[in-house]
């Protein structure tokens, strides 16, 4: 076959039609599911069910990342600081980090992998088995009735995971700190008392809840639309992972620079 | 309900599936819809439940066009629906009983011991007693479709659709099922669009019966209009033959 000088022009101009279509499609799953939060009837049952899900069923993977993310985030501050003699800053540097950028953000990733690929996984294979179309032709919105209870639920659980990861980051850190490095537990406390203002936990917090809304809706959506079976459902599952870590951490650069 | 189907056109991409299809689907009787795989029957049955939206034609149940009816409308007139779909659809997530019950829980308000009740007679109606506890994935292929079909009559609809509903089941569960859409018609009286690939059953359950062939209707008639026609598209398919003007897709 001839090679036209135009190929790779069209090749590029399809990819970014594709993507452009994704984002759109993403986004639009997004508002309706923020829609028809507002719509009766409401489901709080299926919500309690998702926060559980969310929430309290990650809740232990997201304490054992967060001791030992602040377990070595101190250990490798200490070097560092002892070289000018000021491990008195182990405590704040850990907590400032932790409450900005690593807590959310972490959470975030750590939560895509158990309930990003989880939501993709379950609502492919609902798409692919006809059970959306079931719910559809039983007059009831299935945006409605599988993706807002989860979006919503994924926006309040992670800046909660959050907290719970910066907090035991903290403790962490302080049992290192104290215990190992033989600093003095309560200027620690006071140091980084005085060093982290609550500005920085509450934007932690928010860009938390935009990882939620992302963990969420990318989920939902890449298995809403899943197509060709298990290979599909599998895929879905893995670009749900891929697509949300990704934005992530795009999103968290961008929040970054807007809101510190 | 009476379903009138003019005109309709429906393409995915530069494929079309759909060429114009009329049909008449009459009121309280069984309509089989036949053809090849890929004639398009899965698509027109979506079209009719709203699944889809046609490039052009209508859809007129019961004197109203429900292509041009508004989101709310159309949800209020698909619960005269009932589907059973072919892989029965059934929630995995919930119990047989949570199944049937759900549409009740969802559009009727009734009390729990009430819906419970109705959920253990649609039971009984399809052959199935004690099984409210189970999972789907506990069941067979022939038992999903019957709680499928529990589930499809739980808010007793005007219409009931059936995609396929033999597909996969051997012999005497296919008769089985097959006496199942016809005790339910004739019991609820309600109008059933069936799409099969089973001719023997079609004979059967049919009053009326419409073969699909290249996005058109090739022949609507009674099942005796079917045995007699000299039609070689019908025939070949009715006779199970791979020779003749009927052509398997590479």
């Amino acid at each position: 076959m001839a090679f036209h000088p135009l190929a790779p022009f069209e090749y590029i101009g399809r990819r970014f039609t594709a993507l452009l279509e994704e984002l759109g499609g993403i986004f639009s799953t997004f508002v309706q599911s923020v829609i028809l939060l507002f719509v009766p009837p409401f489901r709080v049952r299926l919500f309690f069910k998702q926060m559980e899900f969310i929430g309290v069923e990650s809740s232990f993977i997201v304490l054992l990342t967060g001791a030992f993310t602040g377990m070595v985030f101190a250990l490798q501050t200490s070097y560092a600081f002892r070289l000018f003699g000021a491990e008195n800053l182990i405590g704040p540097s850990v907590a400032l980090s932790l409450a900005r950028e690593l807590g959310p953000v972490l959470t975030g990733l750590m939560v895509t992998g158990r309930v990003g690929s989880a939501m993709a996984a379950e609502l492919g294979t609902m798409k692919v088995t006809e059970q959306i179309d079931a719910l559809s032709t039983m007059s009831i919105n299935p945006v409605q009735y599988l993706i807002t209870p989860r979006v919503l639920s994924a926006i309040i659980m992670l800046p909660m995971l959050t907290v719970l990861f910066d907090f035991i980051g903290i403790i962490g850190s302080y049992f290192m700190a104290v215990f190992l490095l033989g600093l003095n537990g309560q200027r620690f406390i006071n140091d980084t008392i005085y060093m982290v203002d609550l500005k920085d936990v509450y934007i932690g917090l928010l860009k938390a809840a935009v990882f939620g809304a992302i963990i969420a809706v990318v989920g939902c959506y890449k298995g809403y639309y899943a197509e060709k079976g298990a290979e599909g459902v599998g895929k879905a599952a893995t670009q749900a992972v891929v697509i949300s870590s990704v934005s992530i951490l795009i999103a968290d650069y961008f929040l970054t620079a807007l809101l510190f | 309900m009476q379903i009138d189907i003019k005109g309709l056109k429906k393409s995915f991409g530069g494929n079309i599936v759909l060429d114009g299809i009329d049909l008449s689907i009459e009121d309280g009787k069984t309509t089989v819809i036949i053809g090849q795989t890929g004639c398009g029957k899965s698509v027109l049955i979506k079209h009719i439940i709203g699944l889809l939206k046609p490039d052009a034609g209508q859809i007129v149940v019961s004197g109203v066009d429900v292509t041009q009816l508004r989101h709310k409308e159309f949800s209020a007139m698909l619960k005269s629906f009932g589907v059973l779909f072919q892989s029965a659809a059934l929630f995995d997530s919930m119990t047989v009983g949570e199944n049937v019950a759900f549409p009740l829980i969802e559009h009727t308000g009734l009390p729990d011991s009430k819906i419970m009740e109705i959920v253990s007679e649609k039971l009984a109606i399809v052959g199935l007693k004690g099984v409210e506890h189970l999972y789907p994935a506990e069941l067979s292929g022939g038992m999903k479709k019957r709680v499928g079909l529990a589930r499809a009559i739980a808010l007793d609809p005007k219409v009931l659709i059936f995609d396929e509903p033999t597909t996969g089941l051997d012999p005497v569960m296919s008769d089985t099922i097959d006496n199942l859409i016809m005790n339910t018609q004739r019991r609820l009286g309600v109008t059933s669009i069936v799409i099969s690939h089973d001719i023997a059953g079609t004979f059967k359950i049919a009053h009326w019966i419409a073969m699909l062939y290249k996005g058109k209707v090739v022949l609507y008639g009674s099942p005796d209009d079917f045995r007699n026609t000299k039609d070689p598209i019908v025939r070949q398919f009715l006779e199970r033959r791979a020779e003749g003007p009927l052509q398997v897709e590479a």
